[in-house]
């Protein structure tokens, strides 16, 4: 409550002119924006354009926010309907031209991030991978329910608030969700 | 999906009714398989939640909302300048209301005389010289007309105007009535007679 609260008037002080009140919620939010994206898209160059549409929307629309929900439930509103239609348009990419964008892609950020320690990078960067490649099993539209609900920790209620879903069907959602990563999981394990 | 699966991911989703939760917490301590996969699931699940969320490339987070912002004034700058050319061209039409209305009824009115249809405004129209006369006369009624038949014409439509009748206009005004007298009757006395009187 308190931190919808320091969020509203973040937004009222930049409706009555702060600029600066609005860069500082752009950065509270940032990380949470780039890694829901990055985790949808299984990539950093698609996250990083995800991301860039989001803060344009939110940009040009802060303006009409009219406090009735959460600032936090309003953006990730943005954040799902983006990235759904990111991947959407990304799949029709990918059809037509008869690659798979994602792994170019990733080989672009592999040259990018080679400023970064290559231990801590070769660690961050396998994990990621695996993550990437875990997350690629589970359809689009569930795979955003799991990200929410695991990752960015928020209850069903603020899922259903955000899909306009009921969370008895966001519950069948994520467990079917948990159980396919699990089911990955436990291959790869066995493996190794 | 194994049997357990949906209870354990049920548990860890914190999801259980208090009275579920104690019956799946009692078996996990009675049932040795059960408990194996709980913690292998939850091993996975804590793997899972646990990635790194850092800078994705260094200095990303830091560059981002100049990056963005910069991307919002580019796209104010296009908007304004579509703006501004439209705001200017309604200000023009709008100073011009009158005049620009009129011109826009002059060029409907040209378009629609003088380029719809084939007309050409520059045009002369050229009559024959004769074309009136046709539309009176035939060919040979022209041909007969001349100045004498248009006097006699005029000179006799004058006289029954005035209700004199054809013969009397002959008695009155014979020929040599109007342009000399015969003077083969007149003797030489009488001749001179007349001459010496006309002499005074």
């Amino acid at each position: 409550m308190a931190e919808q609260e320091s969020d509203f008037q973040l937004i009222r002080n930049y409706k009555e002119g702060d600029e600066s009140s609005l860069n500082l919620l752009l950065r509270k939010y940032q990380q949470k924006i780039y890694w829901h994206a990055r985790k949808m898209a299984g990539n950093h160059m698609d996250a990083d354009e995800i991301v860039q549409e989001v803060m344009l929307t939110l940009l040009k629309s802060i303006g009409d926010f009219k406090f009735q929900s959460s600032f936090s439930t309003w953006l990730y509103r943005i954040i799902t309907t983006r990235t759904l239609n990111y991947l959407k348009r990304r799949r029709v990419r990918e059809i037509f031209s008869g690659s798979n964008g994602s792994e170019e892609e990733n080989e672009k950020v592999s040259l990018k991030t080679r400023r970064t320690s290559i231990l801590e990078e070769l660690e961050n960067k396998e994990k990621l991978d695996f993550l990437d490649r875990v997350l690629k099993e589970i359809p689009a539209k569930q795979r955003e329910i799991f990200i929410m609900r695991h990752f960015d920790e928020m209850t069903y209620e603020e899922i259903a608030d955000i899909t306009g879903k009921s969370v008895g069907g966001l519950k069948a959602n994520y467990y079917h969700a948990f159980a396919k990563v699990n089911e990955i999981m436990s291959k790869k394990y066995e493996k190794e | 999906m194994k049997k357990n699966d949906l209870r354990i991911i049920k548990y860890l989703d914190g999801m259980m009714t208090p009275a579920e939760k104690e019956v799946f917490e009692s078996e996990l301590w009675q049932r040795k398989e059960l408990f194996k996969e709980y913690e292998e699931i939850k091993s996975r699940f804590v793997l899972l939640k646990n990635q790194p969320e850092g800078e994705p490339v260094p200095g990303y987070f830091s560059e981002l909302i100049p990056v963005v912002r910069e991307k919002v004034q580019k796209e104010k700058g296009r908007a304004g300048m579509i703006n501004g050319i439209w705001k200017g061209t309604q200000d023009f039409i709008l100073s011009f209301k009158g005049a620009a209305s009129v011109a826009v009824v002059a060029v409907l009115m040209l378009y629609v005389f003088a380029f719809r249809g084939g007309n050409n405004i520059n045009e002369t129209f050229d009559f024959p010289e004769n074309e009136i006369g046709y539309s009176l006369y035939n060919d040979s009624e022209i041909e007969m007309i001349n100045d004498e038949d248009l006097l006699n014409s005029v000179y006799s439509e004058l006289i029954k105007g005035l209700g004199i009748g054809e013969e009397e206009v002959a008695s009155v005004y014979s020929s040599s009535d109007l342009y000399g007298y015969d003077l083969g009757d007149v003797s030489e006395e009488e001749l001179d007679l007349a001459l010496r009187e006309l002499g005074k």
